[in-house]
This record gives C-alpha cells, sequence and structure tokens, in this order.
C-alpha cells in the first residue's frame, strides 16, 4: 500500500522565485526505510517540510494515506505522520521533559481531557527504550544537545504515528547512540512503520535504509532500491570519488 | 511541583483578597457610607478587571509571538483601541459599549498589521514586531492627540485618556453597560485558558508545536481575537494602561513557572493587584490623582533592569 504519494510537486516560498523543488513524482510503501539524501541546498529540507504539512504544499501533490495533506486538521495528521525537525537549539524555560512527551500524547485525547493510562504507559516506554529516565524531571533548557536530540526522538516514539519523517535527526548524537538510533529505525519497520529520514551523512543512509531517494537541485536524479544505485551519478552529485568497500562506501576527494 | 503552584495561587488570591478589603476600606478598616462605597466598589472592580485582562493578555500574547516584550500597550493594540474610542467621543457616542466597536476593529487591525508586518520569509522577527508597535503607538497616539484637542471641552481628561485612569464618572444609565463590558471582558480574558496544552506546546516554536498536532496559526488567530477584543473593552473604559501586561507575566514566568494553566490565573490575579497598589497609590500618595501609566511606569524602571539582567545572565549560559 502506497502511504505517502507525491505527484508532480513544484514548489518555491514566493511566486516569483525560483522553485527550490522542481516537479517531483514518487511514492513510498508501507514499511519502506527511505532515506533523502542530497548535497546542500538541493531542497532536502524544503522537501522533508512539505511532506510533513509544515508548509502547505499546492493542492493534489502531497497524498497521504490517500487523501490530500492539505485536507487533515492538523491534530489528526499527526497520528498518521511524525515530523521531526532538524535539532535547532530549543531554549525553553517553561516544559519539563515529562511535559514534553505529555504533549506528544495530545493528539489521541480530546480538549481539555487528561491523559489515561495508557498514554503514560507508552510514555513510560519510550523513555525505558530511549535510556532518558534519568531526565524526567529536567527543563528542557538544561539538556545537553545529544540529551535534547534523544528526548525528540522520545517524542517521535510516544506520538506512536504510521509515518515517521525525520530531518537530520542524528546531527547532534554520538556515533554510539546514532547507530543505536538508527538500528531501533529498523526495528520498527518489522511494526509496520514507514520510515523516511534525511541524512547528511550518505553512508550511514546507505547502510540503514531500504530504497534512496536522491536530490540534486530541486530534482529526483535517483529513486529507488539502494542495490541499484548508479556510484558513477553519486560521484557527480556529490563531487566526490566513490568506492564499494563491503556493504559501506568509502569516500574520496576528487582534487 | 503541583503542590508548589497550588501554594502559590493561595497566597496571591490571599494577598488580593486582603489588599481590596484595605483597598474598599482605603486603609482604615472601616467600611464607609453608602453613597461612597458604591462608587468606590466601582472603581475598584474597574480597576482590577483592567488589571486582570490586561495581564492576560500580555502572557498570552508574549507566547504567541515568542517575545517576552509582547504585550497590548508595546505593541500598539491599546493606542489602536484608543484611537477607535476617540472617534467615539468626537461623534459625540458616550456609552462604553459604543465606545468598544471602533475599539475593537482598530485593535484587530493593530494586531494583525504588526503580525504580518514582522513576518518576514515564515518567520516572526522579534526587533521588528516591537519597531513596528513603537510607531503604530507613536502615529495612533497623535491621531487621538490631534482629534481630542480639536475637541477643546475634552482637553483635561486626554491625559488620562492616553495614560489610563480607573475613576471614571458613571451614571446610573450607563451602569449596567459597565458591568457588561467588564464581565465580557473578564470572559473573554479567561478564554485562553481553554488553550493552555496549545499554548506549551507554542514555547516550543511554530515548527515543533505544529509537529506536536497543534494547529498553530488558529490558535494565534483566537488569541489575537480574545486579547484584542478584551483589551479594547477596558481601554474603551479606562483608557490606555502600559505595563501591566508586560511585566505582570514575566515576573510570574521567573518565580512560578511558565507553563500556561497555572500561568494565565496567577498573571490575571496579579495583574489586579498591581493595577489596586497602582491606583491606591494614585489616589493616596500625590495630591493629584495621577493616570496609571505614569504610577506603573515608576514601576517599570526597575523591573526593566531586571529584564535586562536576566538577559545577560540567560546568553551567558548560552
Amino acid at each position: 500500500m502506497k502511504v505517502i504519494e507525491v505527484k508532480n510537486l513544484s514548489f518555491s516560498y514566493e511566486p516569483s522565485f525560483e522553485p527550490l523543488i522542481k516537479d517531483l513524482t514518487f511514492s513510498v510503501e508501507k514499511g519502506t526505510f527511505l532515506s533523502i539524501i542530497g548535497p546542500n541546498g538541493s531542497g532536502k529540507t524544503t522537501l522533508f517540510r512539505l511532506l510533513t504539512g509544515l508548509i502547505k504544499p499546492p493542492r493534489n501533490s502531497v497524498y497521504i494515506w490517500r487523501k490530500d495533506i492539505n485536507e487533515y486538521q492538523r491534530k489528526e495528521l499527526v497520528k498518521y505522520v511524525s515530523a521531526l525537525s532538524s535539532a535547532e537549539l530549543i531554549y525553553n524555560e517553561v516544559l519539563k521533559v515529562q511535559d514534553y512527551l505529555e504533549l506528544a500524547r495530545y493528539p489521541y485525547i480530546s480538549g481539555l481531557e487528561s491523559l489515561k493510562s495508557f498514554d503514560y504507559s507508552v510514555i513510560e516506554n519510550t523513555k525505558k527504550i530511549t535510556q532518558i529516565e534519568a531526565l524526567s524531571n529536567k527543563y528542557l533548557w538544561e539538556l545537553s544537545q545529544g540529551e535534547l536530540a534523544r528526548v525528540r526522538i522520545a517524542r517521535v516514539f510516544a506520538q506512536d504515528s504510521k509515518i515517521i519523517i525525520m530531518d537530520e535527526p542524528t546531527a547532534h548524537l554520538d556515533i554510539d547512540h546514532k547507530l543505536w538510533f538508527l538500528g531501533t529505525l529498523r526495528r520498527l519497520k518489522s511494526n509496520e512503520k514507514t520510515v523516511i529520514t534525511i541524512v547528511h551523512d550518505v553512508n550511514l543512509a546507505y547502510r540503514f535504509s531500504d530504497e534512496l531517494l536522491v536530490l540534486e537541485d530541486g530534482k529526483i536524479v535517483f529513486f529507488g532500491e539502494k542495490e541499484k544505485l548508479d556510484l558513477k551519478l553519486m560521484e557527480k552529485v556529490f563531487n566526490v570519488k566513490i568506492r564499494k568497500v563491503n556493504h559501506d562506501l568509502l569516500f574520496e576527494e576528487t582534487f | 511541583m503541583r503542590k508548589n503552584w497550588f501554594l502559590w495561587l493561595i497566597t496571591i488570591i490571599l494577598t488580593l483578597v486582603i489588599f481590596s478589603i484595605l483597598y474598599l476600606t482605603n486603609f482604615t478598616f472601616r467600611f464607609p457610607p453608602k453613597e461612597i462605597f458604591y462608587i468606590r466598589l466601582i472603581r475598584f472592580l474597574v480597576t482590577s478587571v483592567a488589571g486582570f485582562t490586561l495581564a492576560i493578555a500580555g502572557s498570552t500574547l508574549q507566547t504567541i509571538l515568542q517575545n517576552p516584550l509582547a504585550d497590548p500597550y508595546i505593541l500598539g493594540i491599546s493606542s489602536g483601541a484608543l484611537l477607535g474610542v476617540a472617534l467615539s467621543k468626537i461623534f459625540g457616542y458616550q456609552i462604553h459599549l459604543t465606545a468598544f466597536l471602533p475599539a475593537f476593529v482598530f485593535a484587530m487591525v493593530t494586531i494583525f498589521s504588526i503580525y504580518y508586518l514582522a513576518r518576514v520569509k515564515g518567520t516572526l522577527v522579534k526587533e521588528l514586531l516591537i519597531l513596528g508597535g513603537l510607531f503604530l503607538n507613536f502615529f495612533f497616539n497623535g491621531i487621538v492627540f490631534y482629534l481630542l484637542v480639536l475637541k477643546r471641552e475634552v482637553l483635561e481628561e486626554i491625559l488620562y485618556i492616553l495614560w489610563g485612569y480607573t475613576g471614571i464618572i458613571v451614571t446610573t444609565g450607563e451602569l449596567p453597560f459597565l458591568i457588561i463590558s467588564l464581565f465580557i471582558a473578564f470572559i473573554l480574558a479567561c478564554l485562553p485558558l481553554l488553550k493552555v496544552r496549545e499554548l506549551d506546546a507554542i514555547t516550543l516554536g511554530d515548527y515543533e508545536a505544529m509537529s506536536l498536532g497543534v494547529d498553530v496559526h488558529k490558535v494565534r488567530n483566537f488569541v489575537f481575537f480574545t486579547t484584542s477584543a478584551s483589551t479594547a473593552l477596558v481601554v474603551s473604559i479606562t483608557g490606555a494602561i502600559g505595563f501591566v501586561g508586560l511585566m505582570v507575566p514575566n515576573i510570574i514566568k521567573k518565580i512560578i513557572g511558565g507553563k500556561h494553566a497555572i500561568l494565565i490565573p496567577a498573571s490575571g490575579l496579579c495583574g489586579a493587584l498591581l493595577m489596586l497598589i497602582a491606583d491606591a497609590i494614585s489616589r493616596n500618595i500625590s495630591p493629584v490623582e495621577l493616570p496609571l501609566s505614569i504610577i506603573l511606569g515608576i514601576f517599570a524602571v526597575p523591573f526593566f533592569f531586571w529584564i535586562i539582567w536576566r538577559q545577560r545572565n540567560e546568553s551567558n549560559r548560552g
């Protein structure tokens, strides 16, 4: 089943600007782990915002669960798509980690209702998985970048959406947490979750995902299973030399 | 933590009750004759509801605009509303509810134009927000002053209208309108309590709040509506009163915490308290009754230094 369908999607922030996203068409099957890669300025983050509805795409160009993304109520949409925008520092004196995670369950309750015991058990569970139990009572501003990244990942897990779309989720993580995290994402796949990540580290993307989408200058230059990836094309897009060593890619400078 | 909130709220309410009695008896603990008490009671209601409303308007605007300096006065909402009031005064309307409508329209126009002015490529520029408010303030106050000077007989009133004054004289015919206006302002001010969870999420920034399922645009329009409507009501009764909406929520955030379930009621009650204190000073300390913004402005100076000192500490923390 196609959980995300993108049809002829073009986008620019102002009508007079040159489009950042140019006529993209692709679809994602349920249970896929897709990574979007591309050099700086290729439109990855814009695409992320369009797929998650953080900015409104044109009508009839992005479908989530066969319904135009613009037709969802925000609260309804996050049950389908959980969005994690790239980890900018949140300086927040208001909320504690626990409060933040409780907000993640907000779409599942109505109005001013309080959380149910089921919601609390989901939160406890995600805290265990992401190893942030000790941080529960800390304010968000007290966290280090790495802790904050893990707390935000916990938020995504607590939301329990069908599709998870993330922009640079591993940016501030240490290497052990990076590998642990991507491994956890792979395990989610078996829960019938669909995962889309935008990853700067091409090698990590290559190692963990099933499918790759390579963007260059707002256009798709490759989309499909990673085994079919054309290394010559990648060399051209990223302006490096690439060799394949076992299952990893090895990059060398061209000059 | 939750116990803490409760204690704070009780403390604030107790202080407010004690001070209300002091205010109503004018620090004598003896209730005055009926007629005087009656006038004082009206003044008490006007003062406390104005403080309550403006402080809550400040607290929600600060969240929605992600700017600790936001408040109905600084953003020009109050002076926009004032222009509406002045227009209706020029055309001879005296009843408060008829002053309200033009006040409300101008308040709404102000907040939305400031908001769209300060949005550059989808992000709010904090400096533009405050600058825009500053210029609109000058602009509106200029027009109000001009309009009122044209009508010589209200010249003395101008000062009090521009700077806020709660000791208004109400005829018995106007009284029901006044009570209704105050009541509606109070209800409007309380409405954001329905959105405390959404407001909490918005403190994380627009994208994060949207990712948590909050329709940020809807909540923003809702807050713009409640704040401009309640501010317009208050302004149409008391004139523009500054600094309450700015100071009170910032102090509450620092001392009790910024979660809106406590921030909103605590700000409201402390706003009422601060206004009562300011009004008591205005009535008792100086030989002439002073407009409230002037007294609050004197409070505001140490507060201003406190904010700067705090922000310096924040930037040191990284």
